[in-house]
């Protein structure tokens, strides 16, 4: 059975093309344009892993982050930040949120691919 | 204004949009700091222009870039479906890329959300000392970028030894 992945990115386009990278590689897809969507999506779906931008409007990615891992359900949930920021700080406050991964933009998208099908196997 | 501090982050800004034109046209582009305060893009299809705001408690900026349709979906390398989106995206991928420069001075400036607007004409124009104009000219077409920062006299950047940033395109997972 293919994975499913939750793209949440407030860029039509970005959402587009890591689903595009993913889809390629045999995971379903959903979509989700901000951290208040993403996390409604991750409570009412089946999602076996999370590709999640930093800066988004309504709720950004690290405080959805923190907001899902408070629930035991998902403490195991893979959620990979896809980001043009790198700055070590903000690393760290991801990691310390509960993210598992970090990536920044332009993302490689076979490294992207790989990654996500390691986590989701978990 | 001050002039120091200006000159790091235009230094810091003009690589940063070097690198991310050079990694969407795949080569280097021609970037210069024009003479004529004054600079426009032209496309009969329209052209865009697309804003997004950075700053901390100490400073305080703003970017605007200008592309032509034809340019913006040129560099996308892909069948984007919002052409206006897309380049959204790439400013807020030079604000990123800023940003990371910026930190190996100490500095993290929180970064807000592009506002494009699809034009039919549009020009820029370098009135104050705070206002720098770029031009660059790439494989795909010309691109026309101003920023305008607000820095404090009394404000002083050093330049850390140590990696504080991850690479663009690098995947870490913890």
């Amino acid at each position: 059975m293919s994975a499913t992945v939750l793209i949440v990115d407030d860029s039509e386009t970005v959402r587009q093309q890591v689903g595009a990278a993913l889809s390629q590689a045999g995971m379903q897809i959903l979509e989700a344009r901000d951290g208040n969507e993403g996390q409604k999506m991750i409570e009412s779906r089946q999602i076996d892993c999370v590709v999640c931008d930093v800066n988004m409007p309504n709720k950004d990615g690290i405080e959805m982050v923190r907001d899902v891992k408070k629930n035991a359900k998902y403490r195991d949930l893979p959620i990979i930040m896809l980001t043009t920021e790198g700055a070590k700080e903000l690393i760290e406050k991801a990691k310390s949120a509960g993210a598992c991964g970090w990536v920044v933009k332009p993302f490689k998208a076979n490294l992207l691919v790989s990654a996500v099908q390691k986590l989701a196997a978990r | 204004m001050n002039q120091k501090a200006v000159v790091v982050v235009q230094s810091e800004f003009t690589q940063a949009l070097s690198q991310l034109i050079e990694c969407y046209s795949g080569s280097p582009p021609l970037v210069c700091q024009p003479d004529e305060a004054k600079q426009t893009v032209e496309d009969g299809d329209g052209v865009l222009a697309t804003t997004i705001g950075f700053g901390d408690e100490t400073f305080r900026g703003s970017l605007l870039m200008l592309a032509s349709k034809k340019t913006t979906i040129s560099l996308s390398q892909s069948n984007v479906t919002s052409v206006t989106d897309w380049f959204g995206e790439l400013a807020n991928q030079l604000a990123g890329r800023l940003k990371n420069k910026l930190a190996t001075y100490g500095v993290l400036p929180q970064l807000g959300l592009p506002v494009t607007l699809e034009c039919s004409e549009i020009s820029v124009r370098s009135q104050n000392d705070d206002t720098r104009l770029w031009q660059i000219e790439s494989n795909e077409g010309r691109l026309v970028v101003l920023l305008r920062l607000e820095v404090p006299d009394d404000l002083e950047w050093k330049r850390a030894d140590e990696t504080v940033t991850a690479e663009e395109g690098s995947l870490s997972l913890f």
